[in-house]
């Protein structure tokens, strides 16, 4: 009996700091992928300083920043980009958004306000899953409205640019005689929306600046 | 006229078997409606914050048997998310609907996608219903947001997650 008793205490003994460092690997796996992810973009969208201009085109810039941004961040994605694939992707996202705007399209400050909003409505909300992901990242900067700020920059970029997509699908639909929905998954589409975007860059004239 | 009786009473005795146990079916016949709300943020590799809001409904048409064994005669899951900030457009919503086999035990695959074309980053939708034995799934991360899932048998607590988001150039696991 007393054997038993020994073995149970040393089982439990054993046990606990086992289960107990399963529980807080866990935890600060995930807090230290929050703090190195909010490090990223708090050190990466400093509106003053935005590192060495590496692409110019006739109305567009990339700076250093950015790319190192979608590059580091990507990291923690499914599709990790090299900063050249990050710099690509960024000249498509500067030129798109600049035809949109050369376009007229435009989304109002106060949608732009309300998506804001609707955020830090979500951030309030206790239902709300992980809500560490956002407080990480607001913790970094001293004012927290500059981030508010970026948030509202970026959703104005992704904003337009959907809004004149958008229409580009219709003008796909129409072309093809398509009366249903287009599934963004449509290769056909994806061609015709490539073939696109490549003329918009053409016009754009990027050119990536080589290290010295 | 013994056994004319005798056949009478048979079917007589069969057909208030047959109705006894339809009227006992019928009337515990249950139609449940569960829904779950949660939300999630996500970031997209630009570090722009969204937020998810995924919904789910499930309706629930089951009958108890004259054994106490449930009987499904319909169950039709309906799950949906939108992002937030764009409050009168679902950008992910499930087409279409499906529904479970009758026995309530069959796996059945949903799929949405993002109808706005509005998502920087997809969103991974795990949706789970059961217990943790029993643990059924749902998993998206495909271009632009797609997402699909899989049901199986359930108990009857739904757990919608959301683990990162971790597709196209854009989004960020956690």
């Amino acid at each position: 009996m007393k054997k038993v008793i020994v073995f149970g205490a040393i089982v439990v003994a054993c046990a606990v700091p086992i289960l107990s460092a399963e529980q807080f690997g866990s935890k600060s796996v995930a807090d230290t992928t929050y703090n190195s992810v909010s490090n990223i973009i708090y050190n990466n969208t400093d509106a003053e300083d935005q590192g060495d201009v590496v692409a110019k085109g006739s109305d567009i810039v990339v700076y250093e920043n950015e790319v190192k941004l979608q590059s580091q961040l990507s990291q923690y994605s499914d599709d990790p980009k090299t900063e050249e694939e990050a710099l690509q992707d960024i000249i498509e996202e500067k030129a798109l958004y600049q035809k949109a705007e050369e376009l007229g399209y435009k989304v109002d400050d106060s949608k732009l306000d309300e998506m804001v909003e609707n955020i830090k409505e979500m951030y309030a909300d206790p239902k709300t899953s992980n809500r560490e992901v956002l407080e990480a990242i607001l913790s970094k900067y001293e004012n927290e409205e500059e981030y508010w700020a970026y948030l509202k920059d970026r959703y104005r970029i992704t904003e337009t640019i959907a809004a004149y997509e958008a229409d580009l699908m219709k003008d796909y639909a129409k072309e093809e005689g398509i009366k249903k929905e287009v599934s963004p998954d449509d290769e056909k589409w994806q061609d015709y929306r490539e073939e696109e975007v490549n003329k918009i860059q053409e016009d754009a004239n990027v050119k990536i600046i080589e290290e010295k | 006229m013994k056994k004319q009786f005798l056949a009478k009473s048979l079917v007589a005795f069969c057909i208030g078997g047959i109705l006894a146990s339809q009227c006992c079916i019928n009337s515990s016949a249950k139609n449940i409606s569960k829904n779950k709300t949660k939300n999630y943020f996500f970031t997209d590799t630009s570090g722009a914050v969204m937020g998810a809001e995924v919904y789910m409904t499930i309706n629930e048409k089951y009958n108890i048997t004259s054994e106490g064994k449930v009987k499904y005669t319909s169950r039709t899951a309906y799950m949906w998310a939108r992002y937030t900030g764009n409050a009168n457009k679902p950008s992910l919503h499930m087409i279409p609907p499906r529904h479970f086999n009758s026995d309530g035990s069959v796996k059945n695959t949903f799929t949405w996608s993002n109808r706005d074309y509005i998502a920087p980053g997809g969103v991974n939708v795990v949706v789970s219903i059961g217990n943790d034995k029993n643990v059924t799934y749902a998993k998206g991360n495909k271009k632009y947001s797609q997402l699909s899932y899989t049901l199986g048998d359930s108990s009857y607590v739904l757990t919608p997650t959301v683990s990162g988001s971790c597709k196209l150039n854009l989004g960020v696991c956690y």
